[in-house]
């Protein structure tokens, strides 16, 4: 039997992708079953902590219910972190352009980070009201940061001899930034920007803690007040999926971006110097 | 529905006040005349049975005959207060507690509306704590929120009882379930409101004491909680506005203590996220609640606004007294 080539690679990839993430998963399968026979056993009452079926059930009972609202978290989310990455970004380049940027706004940057949230968020709401803006500023301003700081770091960790064998062939600061500096800071960017996703859709759940009506935070606040602790880890569950959803597309996007770093192990390239065993 | 932190509220206050002339232009429109006019409500918390008259309203198309499109928007820390002051919502609910120091402090907000005619909140401890009046309440624990309202006026029930106010032991417990607390034994009493709170723990068939601040309003001051607020530059620029606004309330309100069950659909339909069986209880309850004694729903009395206002002052709790009770609300908005 023959299979095509580029099919058995993508199977054989697809596998070792399952194989990657089998452990993680068959942990989880494993805290599940475990939480559902503790709480069974103990006969913990649903208030406090409610079995996983009962979670699924009101999952279930609230389907229709929770598209809306992860509608309205994902649009905050996502408007934030494009918003939050081009501020990282834009940051980033302006300080590591120059040493009198760097000292001005470094510290200014790491200070922003040292004020709560929840201190901030509620005065966003006093200022620019209850519509999409105050959430996507507090989703900005979490991701900003470890964008920002990662960029530096690989904007200016250049090899600096590098950096004189370019310029001695001619070419200008600009020609550095383009051609070397941002192909060699985009690995750190993705770094940072995957940072960023992880806290993302948190970020927009307690932004809508501010006030809103829609969004997994309104989603899980009238669930506490109606005491339905099922319902809260529902939306629990979603906010963690969601995130790691984010988490691997900027994975993707990163493979895109510098494919140089990502070398293929299912296809090793035959004519690489480095992988090629000594006769 | 636990009480909401006056005191956080009030030491935030200074700061919107600050913030009101910065931007109050923000938010939605009320251009008069033919035009739909968009207007937003702040509630005091998230959607529940107080807010039965609102939805009710809504789902009616109350709102619509008047030419108003609404938007109900669930809050958070900011407050009804200083989004209407800011002029980001035309309408917030909030209560008597944090409207006073409010105003007294130079934050431009007025009560249009009494949504519920007396205090239904208690205090509740499970049957088996031995609670059973006010004196009880000494050499027991009480879990709240730290504010000086809730101290001061245990502090006053437990005074009229004869027992020593200093015997109650206090501990601040945030947003933490209070069923949860009080069967641990973390404390052994909680300010509860009889509409939610105590409904849900009698579906439960949790066995409870309770000692109802409208037993003891010959010791305690009963006061409006919640109520409808707007701004002061709301009424003055847009009257008409206001009118409108608390007409088609008004009605919802009427239509809530009519039909308590066509309110809890209502409300339901809008936040499905909530406990079906304890939302109908309690717009049962409410329904009985909303205008009692009252000439009409949404009545205030000068006597209540006054006799709580002073125990505010005698407490401590206000840093100005008011010039004027009369400023802090009004029965104008309210239809014949």
């Amino acid at each position: 039997m023959t299979v095509p080539t580029s099919t058995r690679r993508r199977l054989t990839h697809l596998t070792t992708r399952l194989v990657d993430v089998a452990p993680a998963l068959a942990a989880l399968v494993m805290l599940i079953v475990a939480w559902e026979i503790w709480v069974r056993v103990r006969d913990t009452a649903d208030y406090i902590l409610p079995p996983p079926s009962q979670i699924w059930s009101a999952f279930v009972a609230n389907r229709d219910l929770l598209g809306e609202h992860v509608v309205a978290t994902l649009t905050e989310a996502g408007l934030g972190l494009a918003v939050g990455a081009l501020l990282g970004i834009g940051l980033a380049v302006v300080i590591a352009g120059s040493q009198f940027a760097r000292r001005v706004l470094y510290p200014l940057v790491v200070a922003s980070q040292t004020i709560p949230m929840i201190i901030l968020a509620p005065l966003f709401v006093l200022w620019f009201g209850f519509g999409l803006t105050p959430k996507v500023l507090v989703v900005a301003l979490v991701t900003f940061f470890p964008v920002a700081i990662a960029t530096v770091g690989g904007l200016t960790g250049v090899d600096p001899e590098m950096v004189d064998v370019v310029r001695s062939m001619g070419a200008t600061r600009r020609d550095i930034l383009l051609h070397v500096r941002v192909p060699h800071a985009l690995p750190a960017l993705f770094d940072g920007l995957r940072i960023a996703a992880a806290y993302t859709v948190a970020a927009a759940v307690i932004a809508e803690w501010t006030g809103a009506s829609k969004g997994l935070g309104v989603y899980i606040s009238r669930s506490q007040a109606s005491f339905r602790v099922d319902q809260v880890f529902v939306a629990v569950v979603i906010v963690a999926l969601l995130s790691t959803a984010l988490f691997v597309v900027i994975g993707a996007l990163a493979r895109l971006a510098s494919p140089w770093r990502f070398p293929s192990t299912t296809s090793p390239d035959p004519t690489s110097p480095i992988r090629r065993t000594p006769a | 529905m636990r009480t909401s932190t006056a005191a956080l509220l009030a030491a935030l206050l200074p700061t919107s006040a600050l913030l009101v002339t910065a931007c109050g232009d923000d938010g939605g429109s009320s251009e008069a005349a033919s035009d739909t006019r968009d207007v937003t409500l702040v509630l005091d918390w998230t959607p529940n049975t107080n807010h039965g008259g609102i939805y009710a309203a809504d789902a009616a198309g109350f709102y619509d005959e008047v030419g108003i499109d609404l938007e109900i928007i669930q809050p958070g820390q900011t407050g009804a207060l200083q989004a209407v002051a800011t002029g980001n919502a035309e309408f917030g609910i909030s209560v008597q507690e944090s409207l006073v120091p409010a105003q007294t402090q130079g934050v431009p907000v007025v009560s249009v509306a009494a949504i519920v005619q007396h205090n239904t909140s208690s205090l509740l401890a499970l049957a088996e704590s031995g609670i059973d009046g006010p004196g009880d309440l000494a050499g027991h624990r009480y879990g709240g929120f730290g504010g000086q309202l809730e101290t001061a006026l245990i502090s006053k029930l437990v005074e009229c009882a004869g027992a020593d106010p200093d015997d109650v032991d206090y501990v601040e417990v945030g947003n933490t379930d209070y069923r949860v607390g009080l069967e641990t034994g973390a404390f052994d009493f909680v300010w509860i409101f009889d509409g939610w709170d105590k409904i849900r723990l009698e579906q439960a068939g949790v066995d409870v004491s309770t000692v109802s601040f409208i037993d003891h309003v010959d010791c305690i001051p009963d006061w409006y909680t919640p109520m409808i607020v707007t701004s002061t530059d709301r009424i003055d620029d847009d009257q008409a506005l206001v009118a409108d606004f608390m007409a088609a309330t008004a009605r919802g309100y009427q239509l809530a203590i009519d039909d308590p069950t066509a309110a809890a659909d209502a409300l339901l339909d809008a936040a499905p996220e909530l406990d079906a069986d304890l939302v109908r209880a309690s717009a049962e309850f409410l329904a009985g609640q909303y205008a009692l004694d009252a000439p009409r729903w949404g009545h205030q009395d000068a006597d209540t606004w006054t006799t709580f206002v002073d125990f505010l002052v005698d407490s401590g709790l206000l840093d100005q007294q008011p010039d004027d009770v009369a400023s802090l609300y009004t029965n104008e908005f309210l239809p014949e």
